[in-house]
Formats: C-alpha cells, structure tokens, sequence
C-alpha cells in the first residue's frame, strides 16, 4: 500500500503539486542514492538529505527503485569503470591518502562497483536533473490532456483496484 | 529544510539507537561465536558479552569452546575475561585488543549439550602440497619404519629365503635379462646381415665369369687388342672381387665389436651383485646392528610420538598465523552484480584484521582433579591474524607447573612477518617428575622406562621447511620394566645391562629441510647394548647373512651362465658362416689376381713380340 501511495503523490505532484525544479531535484537525489550501494558514508548523506531538504520526497523514493534496476543492468559497466578510475598511476597518491583517512574506508570508495556508480551518477545527474524538469512542463503544459484520453488510462481509473484504494485514500483523510 | 524531514530523521535514528542499545550485545555475541565456531570446528558458546562503545571495552562471564572429536566436552572453557578495544583501527575495520587478562582457563571440562555443529556439505578440497609438518612426519614414520625389527629368533632357524627375496627384484638379474633381450636381438640383426646365400651367388656369378673369360685358352691369343680386351673385364671382376672382400672384412670386424661390447655388459651386469646382496639382507633384516638403532629401537616411537605433537602445534601456528603473501597487482575478476570488487592500497597504520596486543593467562588443564592438574600461568604478545602488517612476532611465555611438581618452562617466537616462517622454542624444565614412559613393544627390551626426577631441554627453529631440532634429557635414578620374564640369553644380557644403569641421558636430534628430515638418537644405553648384543650375535648374524649372499650369488650365476651360453652359441654359429664366406672370397681372390698375372705376362709377350715385328720392318735391308 505504501508504494502505491508514493506512486500516487509522486504522480499528484507531477500534475500540480510541487515546482518542476523540486521534483527534478528530488528525482536526482533519489536517482544518486538508487544507484550505489546504500551502506556507504556518501549513501546515508545523500539519504538524510533527500528527508532533509525540501524536494519532493516521492520523487526521490521512485527514483531509488528506478535507478536500482538502472544499476543493475549497467553493472558491468559501472564494474569496469571503476576498475580504470581505482587502476590509474596518476590517481593511485588521491586514493592511497583517501584509504588512510579515518573516513575514508566508510566511503567504500575502493569497491570497483562503488566507484563506477558515483562516477556514473555524478555523471547522470545533471542530465537527469535536466531531462526530469523538462518532463514535468511539456507534461503540465501539453501531455496531460492527451494521457487522460488514452484508454488504458480510463480503464485503469474505472478499475475496482483503483477504487478500492482511492476509498482507502479518502477514508485516511487525504 | 524540511521540518518533517528532521522528525522522520530524528524518528530513525532514535530506533536504530534503541535497537543498537539493546541488541549490540547480542549481534557480537553472535559475531564471536560464528566466527569462533568456523575456526574450531565445534560449538561456541559466549555468555553475558558486554560491549560499551562510550569505554571502548568488552566483557564475558564465559566461553565454552566444545571439542570437535568429543563434543560432550571442551576443548577450552574461560572465565571472567575483559579487554580493551582500540577506536581508531575500527575505522579501518580492525579490531585490536590493548590488553586482555583471561583467568581460570580451562581444559577437558564436561558439557552439558552437544557440542557438535550440524554437518554441512564440505565443498571439495583441493589437494595441497604436504607441508613442513606432514614432510617431517612422513620423514619419521619411514625411518621408524627401516629400524630392523630385531627378531633374533629368527637367525638360528634356517631362512626361508625364496619367500623374503623376490629374485626378479634384483638389479643383477634384471640387468641379464635385459642384457639376454639384448643379445637376442643383436643375433636376430646378424643373422639377417649375414645371409651366405648372397655371398655364395656373388662368389659363384664372380666365378662363372672367370671362367666365361677362358683364361685357359689364353696361349690361342695372338691379338694384343684382344688380350687388352680381356685384362679389363678382368679387371672389372678384381674390382668387384675386392669391393666383396671389403664387404665381409667390415662385417667381420663389426660382429666382433659387437661381441666385445656384449662382453662389457655381461661384465657390467655383475657389478649390481654387492648391492644386490646388501639389499637383500636389508629384506632379510639383517642389517648390522647400529649403535644409533638401540636408541631408535628403545625410545624411537616415544621420540617420534612426543616429536609429532611438537610439529603439530607448530602446524598449527602456521595455519592461523600466515605469512606474507605478495602482492602481485590488482587482477581483475568478476564479483556477483552489484557487489564489486575491493582494490586495496597500501595502508600506513600497522593496523592488521585482528591484533591482541598482549594477553595473560592462568588456566589449569585436568578439570576437577587437582593431583592430575598442570596449572599454567604466560603472557602472549602480538597475537595476529596478519603477521605481516603488525610486524612483530607473536611471542609467548608459559609456565606449567603441578601439585608438589617443578616447573616447566616455554618460550616460544612466531615469525610470520615475512614470506617465511621463523618459528623458535624452548623448553626447559628441572627435577620435573618424569614417572613411566612407555616404550616400544619388542621381545627383547623392556616396555617402560620411569625415572624420579629428570631435567629436559628442547630447543627448536623452524625456518620454512627447514628443521633443527634438539631434545635432552638427564633423569635418575632410572629403572625398567618388562613385559614378561628373560627367556633367552639376549634378554638375560639386555637385562643385565640395563640394570646396571642408574641413570639415561638420551639426546635426540631432528635436522634437515624440503622432504630430507632425519631422526637421530643416541644414549648412554647405545654403547653398552650393542657391544653386548652383537658380539652375541656376530655368528648368527653372520651365518643369515652369508646364506642370503649364497642364495642370491647362485641365482644371479644362473642368469649369468644363461646369458652367456646363448652368447657363446650364437658366436660360434655366426663366426663358422662369416669365416667360411670370408675363406671363399679370399680363394677368389687369389685366383682372380693369379689370372690376372698370366694376363700380364701374356700381354707383355705379345707386346714384345709386336716391338719386334715393326723394328725389323723398319730395318734397313742388310744392316
């Protein structure tokens, strides 16, 4: 039931609710810390951060889910990334003092899929930053009316299944 | 900033303090014991651990560490114990323990479950190379094992030696019946090269065109043409004459060549007698009775036994404590999806996984039974799973001592820092009870040996697979025990001498290094003992091995005579055929150079002749 009421706001806030920019900014919180491997010091800041802050929170939840399947399917990837960016002669001074700092080793920096993912989401980010505030106008501004008119959509709102948890909603008091 | 973002965060984060607060306890209880547990093989079970983060220290009322091959029992049971943790290293994940005081160590206590641990699939193991360990085991075993067995029953009665020598075994006659395949062989090769039916239609076609020639008519030729015709193809038949000679000659010369080197083998083949012999009397055992076999045969299996104990706990050592491997630069494998691979740097804190940087121990090893008890009192320094990285040896200091007993004394060093192990112990101990020692079983010697007071010192060094070994032992007043009463006069002479003897000093080295480890001992008993048993049995001895040499001699001459009638037989044969063809060619020979002589001559007459003719046609009439 959680998800589909994260699923329900993130939607809500898509059509109206919140700033493009919050929830671009939400999504690529989320998108950041789906993508590595969450017990690292750079995941729970990223986490506490995404609670912290005032971006659109359900965005940020979706995008972990999302960006988790992303991650699995460029794990090679990320794998042979970061085996480069661990391996270079001219970064082995940078990650031999970060080893042998005390927070350092919380970092996991050291872990080829570790280094491969930060890499490739500080790489992502901005164009997801980007790309999800775009999606949010052209939708606000022309997708919104064509997406209500497409059947599968009507057919969905007429299904027992989203009656059943619009009740539930209302009966909760949103 | 979000305001319900700060309670949602400050929501987590009192739960996870609560269930840290109340669970820490637990999750390292569990840790110690897991880990524990895939050590030793046995259940671990840890009480009360208690864990403050604010102090940095650690605590358990017990542990209970259950014996793998008797799981109603431990192997180890320790009381109160507490130690300090480091902050720092647990950044790094490691864990180092300033100081750690374990008392009332304990051994053999009872259990009151089972202490065994559910069976698992063992995945296959790959087959190692044996170690230092198992090498100087094996090493042991085998020269336990060549000691002769010292049944001197056996040398009056007469020896079944056909069923004890395996004539096929030995090096003489394997080298005739090879040397017999040989001599097979070469014939078979002589016999096809030297086929007389070839030689004899070359000699009779050489012979038929001799007489084709017609040499007998020779004084019908009045034409030099003619003759000078008949020299070449004379000629052409020396030729082919010679090239036979030649041909057989070289044959003849090969096939005594062949013969000599046949000679050199037969010769050759008997120089395996004299270690024929030894060996086989070795099989007999009857090999001379050595000084350093009394030894061997008296406290040898004691030796081995307590020797292989020692090994065992330096095994031990070494498997826990490894040495440096090197580094050989980050290979690249492929770790399960979103897991990774570590890439590790060097790191600058001598920090290793686990460290226990100094320990005291008081423990006592019989449990209940005071009188049986050893009471054990050390230190343990720079215990380490990572010799390499702490840098230090891991030392040890441990006293034994027993109710109304003197006390033992172990030092011991474990050098694990480099890629090679340095391991060194001492023990020392004086006016130690040495009470009875078995001994090993034998018709002759005794069966135990005890001693009131002894005084024993071992020193050890084990460099990679390099041993140096020495074990002394001073104890009196010494007395020994037998099995049954002295039946014969060897155990009435062993008896006697060693009822002389008041006190034993025995002396055991064990040296070498790879799978080349040798056992010695010698005693004050080793002199004594010989001397008497030997000149004992000198004749008997002798006599067994003068029948094994007979035996062995007449059975190598049988092969031997074999060997050499099929050569003497062969020879014979082949020289008769190659002699006769080698007569026939020189016969042709001669008549063929005879012929050509007469030719000659003829032809010098006619040629004579001719000058004469043409100087009188050119004579001037009336001159």
């Amino acid at each position: 039931m959680i998800w589909f009421k994260i699923i329900s706001k993130f939607i809500k806030a898509f059509r109206s609710g919140e700033s493009p920019g919050k929830i671009a900014a939400g999504f690529s919180f989320g998108f950041l810390i789906g993508l590595m491997p969450f017990w690292t010091l750079q995941g729970v800041v990223l986490f506490i951060l995404l609670i912290l802050l005032n971006i659109n929170l359900a965005a940020g939840t979706v995008a972990i889910l999302l960006a988790s399947l992303f991650a699995y399917l460029l794990d090679p990837i990320f794998l042979d990334i970061g085996f480069f960016i661990l391996n270079l002669p001219a970064l082995q001074g940078l990650w031999e003092s970060l080893y042998n700092m005390y927070l350092g080793p919380l970092t996991r920096f050291y872990n080829t899929f570790v280094m491969g993912s930060l890499l490739g989401g500080l790489v992502l980010v901005f164009p997801v930053f980007w790309g999800m505030k775009k999606l949010v106008i052209v939708y606000r501004e022309k997708l919104e009316e064509r997406i209500k008119k497409w059947k599968i959509v009507q057919v969905l709102k007429g299904s027992k299944l989203v009656q059943l948890y619009e009740k539930i909603r209302d009966f909760g008091g949103e | 900033m979000r305001k319900k973002g700060i309670i949602i965060l400050i929501v987590i984060i009192a739960i996870v303090a609560v269930i840290a607060y109340f669970a820490r306890d637990r999750y390292f209880e569990r840790g110690l014991e897991k880990g524990l547990q895939a050590i030793v093989g046995a259940k671990v079970e840890v009480d009360n651990f208690h864990f403050s983060l604010l102090k940095m220290e650690c605590s358990w009322d017990r542990i209970q560490i259950a014996n793998k091959n008797d799981p109603w029992r431990n192997l180890l049971e320790t009381g109160n114990a507490s130690f300090d943790l480091e902050a720092r290293p647990l950044f790094w994940r490691r864990v180092i323990i300033k100081e750690m005081i374990l008392e009332d160590v304990r051994n053999g206590t009872k259990r009151e479950t089972d202490g065994s641990l559910p069976k698992k699939a063992q995945p296959p193991v790959e087959s190692e190379e044996p170690g230092m360990v198992e090498k100087a085991k094996i090493a042991l075993e085998k020269q336990l094992g060549e000691v002769p067995i010292f049944d001197l029953s056996g040398l009056s009665k007469k020896l079944k030696i056909d069923s004890l020598v395996d004539v096929n075994n030995l090096a003489a006659v394997q080298a005739y019946d090879s040397l017999k395949v040989t001599t097979d062989s070469t014939f078979d090769y002589w016999k096809s090269q030297l086929d007389v039916k070839t030689y004899t239609t070359r000699v009779n076609e050489l012979e038929k065109r001799i007489k084709s020639l017609q040499l007998e008519k020779i004084d019908d030729i009045k034409d030099i043409t003619a003759l000078a015709s008949l020299v070449k193809k004379l000629d052409d038949i020396r030729k082919e004459t010679n090239a036979l000679k030649k041909d057989v000659t070289e044959k003849h010369d090969a096939l005594t060549q062949t013969f000599n080197d046949l000679q050199n083998q037969l010769k050759a083949a008997q120089t395996s007698l004299q270690d024929d012999i030894k060996r086989a009397q070795a099989l007999a055992k009857l090999k001379d009775l050595d000084v350093k076999d009394v030894s061997m045969l008296l406290f040898g299996s004691t030796v081995v036994q307590r020797t292989e104990q020692l090994l065992d706990y330096v095994a031990l050592g070494r498997k826990y404590l490894p040495t440096v491997k090197r580094m050989k630069g980050h290979k690249k494998e492929k770790p399960p999806r979103l897991k990774g691979q570590d890439i590790h740097f060097p790191f600058h804190y001598r920090y290793p996984r686990f460290l226990l940087r100094h320990a005291k121990l008081s423990a006592a090893t019989a449990a209940g039974d005071t009188s049986r008890a050893y009471f054990i009192e050390g230190t343990l320094d720079g215990l380490t799973n990572q010799p390499s990285v702490y840098g230090k040896p891991t030392r040890f200091k441990i006293d034994l001592m027993k109710v109304s007993a003197n006390k033992y004394q172990i030092l011991g060093s474990l050098d694990h820092t480099t890629d090679q192990e340095r391991d060194s112990l001492w023990l020392k101990a004086d006016n130690f009870g040495l009470g009875k020692v078995s001994l090993k079983k034998s018709k002759y010697f005794p069966q135990a040996v005890s001693a009131k007071k002894g005084n024993i010192s071992l020193t050890g060094f084990f460099i990679g697979d390099k041993i140096d070994l020495k074990l002394k032992l001073d104890a009196s007043p010494v007395t020994f025990a037998y099995e049954n009463e002295a039946a014969d006069r060897i155990s009435k002479i062993v008896r006697e001498v060693l009822s002389g003897l008041t006190q034993l000093k025995l002396n055991a080295k064990l040296t070498g290094e790879a799978s080349d480890y040798k056992l010695s001992l010698n005693s004050n008993v080793d002199n004594v003992l010989a001397n008497q048993v030997t000149q004992t049995l000198e004749k008997n001895l002798r006599e067994a091995q003068q029948q094994v040499e007979n035996y062995v001699r007449t059975e190598v001459d049988k092969k031997r005579k074999e060997v050499e009638a099929i050569i003497n037989e062969n020879r014979q044969k082949v020289y008769a055929e190659i002699d006769k063809t080698k007569q026939k060619v020189q016969q042709l020979t001669d008549e063929v150079d005879k012929q050509k002589n007469q030719l000659e001559e003829k032809k010098k007459e006619l040629e004579d002749k001719a000058k004469k003719k043409i100087l009188n046609i050119f004579k001037k009439p009336g001159s």
